[in-house]
């Protein structure tokens, strides 16, 4: 009996539910409208604009995965990997097997390498470029012995079939052509040099100011100039 | 005579249509998603516009559509009183639970997203089975018990499909978070599920065409085209567009469905309203104009203030949409029923108004 609602009680109960729903209803509106007022003023004294159309939340990432804090930086791109659903998804890992690399931290590395193969494997990427990540992140591994460098080869060599145009997928796939023409215990392959080359000139000529295309093909020809006469083409 | 019985059964397979047979086949039965679709596929995936028109599409369309839900909520006819809890508590807790989840995003984050991964497939088709029953219902076509379920069925098959098969969410997350961290290996040990998924595919595209089949021969008259056109729709934006990388299509023509349902519904009840002024260009205006002032307002404001308090732009952006995606699902749950004295009966059958 104790329990039971007179009509009295229900009375005063049923204003004072009706004045807690407004008042939170209109303290949830004016956190709103105070938040997208915030969210203007943000994007105005950050970037002097409106807050764009297309919000590209990659950028913070991508500085990020630029700086030498490590730790931070692998937790960041942990979250995004765990959170972005969008085609971004295969970056994050490739950006966290290159962090690992630079921090010289295996785990990270490794772990960067199997969500790549997972998300190929499942066919969870909208990312063309998901063989070029694959294939470089399969080429840090400092334990990648000569079949994963083959397979790394394989990725790479689609990856520029995909993307003719995008020039680090030539590079890379020329980097791996000369590691495996010059590897160890083995005579210099001069034919696989020589194709080693011709991905780095490829690559030049998509973006002349490619570095690593203009390393590496100097290097090439240097190694070309150093074998006896007889075994240069 | 031939003739007129000719175009009577024409006319009872076209159904009672809200505005007009090409206007409600094309918008809101999805038949230019369709044409989308065909273009899609006829390029082998390529991207049909520029890359950097999407985002606009998306605005105008997507964004506006979710906001356009909350805007109908709150202008409906008598929805404080009959929706306390929608209209005024569940924006409060949205707000808390999306602020608990960006503070926690490593923890909390990603059952956000899954948990509106999940539920976002199931929207889909209890918005095609939803729409498919108020057409039958305009049209003359009573639904018995049974017929409602094979149409239900056939609208949620994509649904199962999403939920046994996709990547984000469905079980894939449950098995994740309740049973094996590496639940994403579970499409790799289940060979005999993923050779099933063709068969489902399949089985979602006969289904609907059985429901039509079954209900013509019962009683209750036949069901109009468009409403097989909703489901089948549905089928092909979940099955077809996410293969072809293009499921930005179907997020963009869900929202003009949705849209042009809203808008017909929102300006019926203005028009129906004593003392009404304006004409119907003025209500369906402004209609639209305050669902995209509100929908840049979620998804492109809200993210800014997050970042201004001090989180990550990546965090605040995905879990704002994911925050907007459920409250919309659940406000969609309250604002379309057709029960009782509810003034949406009166707009699907105008023969009570």
């Amino acid at each position: 009996m104790a329990n039971a609602k007179t009509p009295a009680a229900g009375h005063t109960t049923r204003p004072l539910k009706a004045f807690v729903s407004r008042l939170v209803f209109v303290l949830s509106v004016s956190v709103f409208v105070a938040g997208v007022g915030l969210g203007v003023y943000e994007s105005w004294s950050e970037e002097r604009r409106l807050p764009p159309i297309y919000i590209d939340y990659t950028d913070e990432i991508e500085e990020l995965s630029q700086s030498t804090d490590y730790e931070r930086t692998i937790e960041e791109l942990w979250l995004a990997a765990k959170l972005d659903h969008f085609a971004h998804r295969p970056r994050h890992f490739f950006d966290l097997c290159r962090t690992g690399f630079r921090a010289n931290d295996r785990k990270t590395m490794r772990e960067g390498l199997e969500g790549l193969r997972l998300l190929m494997e499942t066919g969870g990427s909208a990312d063309s470029r998901i063989h070029f990540y694959l294939s470089v992140a399969i080429s840090l591994q400092p334990d990648a012995n000569k079949d994963d460098l083959f397979e790394a080869l394989g990725y790479a060599d689609q990856a520029t079939q995909e993307q003719p145009d995008f020039a680090p997928a030539h590079v890379q796939l020329g980097q791996l052509f000369a590691i495996l023409a010059v590897g160890e215990n083995k005579q210099v392959d001069v034919v696989e040099l020589q194709r080693a080359a011709l991905c780095c000139e490829t690559a030049l000529a998509i973006d002349p100011s490619n570095t690593d295309a203009a390393r590496t093909l100097s290097e090439i020809q240097q190694i070309l100039r150093s074998l006896p006469s007889s075994d240069r083409p | 005579m031939k003739k007129s019985r000719t175009s009577s059964i024409a006319s009872r397979l076209a159904g009672r249509t809200f505005v007009h047979p090409v206007f409600d086949y094309l918008l809101i039965g999805g038949g230019a998603s369709l044409v989308v679709a065909a273009f899609v596929y006829a390029r082998q995936g390529e991207a049909l516009i520029n890359i950097e028109m999407l985002p606009v599409f998306i605005l105008f369309s997507n964004s506006a559509h979710f906001a356009a839900s909350t805007v109908r909520l709150y202008t409906k006819p008598d929805s404080f009183k009959s929706l306390p809890f929608v209209t005024m508590l569940l924006p409060f807790v949205m707000l808390a639970l999306l602020t608990i989840c960006i503070t926690w995003a490593r923890q909390c984050g990603s059952h956000l997203q899954a948990i509106y991964l999940t539920w976002s497939p199931y929207h889909y088709a209890a918005q095609a089975y939803g729409l498919a029953v108020m057409y039958a219902y305009r049209s003359g076509c009573t639904l018995g018990k049974t017929d409602k379920r094979w149409l239900w069925w056939a609208s949620m098959l994509p649904f199962f499909y999403v939920l046994i098969y996709g990547r984000e969410g469905g079980l894939h997350w449950l098995l994740q978070t309740f049973v094996a961290e590496e639940g994403i290996g579970y499409f790799s040990w289940s060979p005999v599920l993923n050779s099933f998924s063709t068969v489902l595919a399949q089985i979602a595209f006969l289904l609907p065409a059985f429901a039509f089949y079954s209900i013509a021969r019962g009683e209750g008259g036949s069901l109009p085209i468009i409403s097989m056109l909703l489901i089948v729709t549905n089928g092909i934006w979940w099955y077809l567009l996410p293969a072809l990388n293009a499921f930005a299509w179907a997020t963009i023509f869900h929202g003009i469905q949705y849209l042009a349902i809203v808008l017909i519904f929102h300006l019926r009840d203005q028009m129906g309203r004593a003392g009404n002024r304006h004409g119907a260009a003025y209500h369906v205006a402004w209609f639209y104009l305050v669902s995209f002032a509100l929908g840049y307002g979620l998804f492109q404001c809200l993210p800014f203030a997050y970042r201004w308090i001090g989180f990550g732009m990546l965090e605040s952006y995905l879990l704002v949409s994911a925050a907007i995606n459920i409250h919309h699902f659940i406000v969609d749950a309250y604002i379309w029923r057709l029960r009782g004295s509810d003034s949406n009966r009166r707009i699907v059958d105008p023969s009570l108004a």
